[in-house]
């Protein structure tokens, strides 16, 4: 078994590189809410020859910009996570180094001065580890939260491209360009997230451990 | 366990030299901590590095108990002088620490929340710990460019930081024994850490005129007697900071 530190310190890497991995998904969300706002201003010349398709803009438009509050979200709080466990990191070296102390002076006169610090220092770890398995859950829900958001973005998307099909043939060349930046848009997020999920869960393996 | 050396005992202190720690890592620098020990306070004299926090701990409770650690003192910003400071932090309830002005905001990256910082002005500074007097002399330059040596009156010790330190084995003896072999394991750390010959003069008029039985260096052997006079005679002869005039030579 690693020791606690070595855990502790891949534990905060792992904090950081969830929020660097989803940094993207900002940048793609913010695309699809443009483009969506693109779509808008086709539609709307378009007129009568793209009626479907306005609530479609209107919903992708709306998703976007769940995704970005959701992802706001998720970065503060894998910041949080990434701040519990340094804190956590720098309490279990503390800690180590006033148990090394307590045992190279085990026969010293007042070494039991000490006991009173490393219960503190003990139960201040214990209450960081329960702050960071509430961060883990929080983000973990964070993250199915985005996925079905991403998924159903697939679907409106879906009904875009069928909508595009019928559409007039001045404007199809127009949705049908749209459709594929949507649909890259929402590929490469979607990696994103499942990056960030397997990384959670290597996160939670670290604290079961 | 950090080995223990009484270097004086009166009715109101003792000062206690730890070092020659035998479980210390061989790629470290061997360093001496010391702890004036009044009746319910104590200070530490360069505590040391993070490295040495555990041993020194160990050390230090078999002399005193935790809670009347006060006061520490940090002759200038090394990690081997002060690393350990913020386990320290984490360690002393009720603490103030003595150190250059100008390397509070440097000193406390190590860590320093529940402790009191005291900037020590470049003039220096005189405390009282309970009756023992310390005076903070400036040693500003030697090496660091805020440094401070401690000279105990009664005690008649001056605690000289770098200035005096030799690189000497881990089981070298506690004490110099023979000055003129000791030089040469002085010279060359004099030579290349001390950059001022200016500030060497400087420090060496201030401390002729006081009253020395030990002088107490941060590494290597402690001086005694007539070996204080001698190494303040060779030291002002040596020219110091010549990095650069060697490397043009």
């Amino acid at each position: 078994m690693e020791p606690s530190t070595t855990q502790d310190r891949h534990f905060f890497i792992k904090a950081l590189k969830i929020a660097a991995t989803l940094k993207p998904v900002i940048d793609h969300a913010e695309d699809i809410s443009l483009e969506a706002m693109n779509a808008k201003s086709i539609v709307a010349r378009a007129g009568d020859h793209a009626r479907a398709i306005r609530p479609i803009t209107d919903r992708m438009d709306e998703l976007s910009k769940n995704i970005i509050e959701l992802i706001k979200q998720i970065r503060s709080e894998s910041m949080n996570v990434c701040r519990d466990s340094i804190s956590d990191f720098t309490e279990e070296v503390a800690a180590s180094h006033l148990q090394r102390g307590r045992t190279i002076g085990r026969n010293s006169k007042f070494i039991s001065d000490l006991d009173t610090k490393i219960s503190l220092t003990a139960a201040r770890l214990r209450e960081l580890r329960i702050r960071t398995q509430d961060h883990v859950l929080k983000l973990s829900l964070l993250l199915e939260d985005i996925e079905s958001s991403l998924l159903a973005t697939t679907v409106i998307i879906a009904k875009f491209r069928l909508e595009a099909g019928v559409s007039g043939s001045e404007f199809r060349p127009h949705f049908e360009t749209l459709v594929q930046k949507f649909e890259n848009s929402v590929t490469q997020s979607r990696a994103s997230v499942l990056g960030s999920k397997k990384t959670l869960a290597e996160c939670r393996r670290t604290i079961k451990r | 366990m950090m080995k223990s050396t009484i270097l004086f005992e009166d009715e109101s202190h003792q000062w206690v030299l730890f070092g020659r720690d035998p479980e210390k890592s061989s790629d470290i620098i061997d360093t001496n901590q010391f702890m004036v020990k009044c009746r319910d306070k104590a200070v530490l004299l360069d505590p040391g590095g993070i490295e040495l926090f555990a041993p020194m701990l160990a050390a230090v409770a078999d002399w005193v108990p935790i809670e009347n650690i006060t006061t520490l003192f940090a002759s200038h910003q090394d990690p081997d002088i002060i690393s350990s400071l913020g386990l320290w932090d984490r360690t002393l309830t009720n603490a103030t620490l003595h150190a250059p002005w100008i390397w509070e905001g440097f000193i406390k990256h190590f860590g320093c929340t529940s402790i009191a910082y005291d900037p020590l002005p470049d003039e220096g500074k005189t405390i009282k710990v309970e009756d023992t007097e310390l005076v903070f002399i400036p040693a500003h330059y030697l090496h660091s460019s805020g440094n401070f040596s401690v000279y105990d009156p009664q005690a008649k010790i001056l605690m000289s930081g770098d200035i005096g330190a030799a690189l000497l084995p881990d089981d070298a003896p506690m004490m110099v024994e023979d000055f003129a072999a000791h030089t040469k394991k002085m010279k060359m750390f004099h030579q290349r850490w001390m950059p001022s010959n200016a500030a060497k003069n400087d420090w060496i008029r201030r401390v002729r005129n006081l009253d020395i039985e030990l002088m107490a260096p941060q590494h290597g052997a402690v001086f005694s007697g007539d070996d204080i006079a001698k190494f303040l005679d060779w030291f002002e002869e040596l020219d110091v900071g010549i990095a650069i005039s060697e490397q043009q030579t």
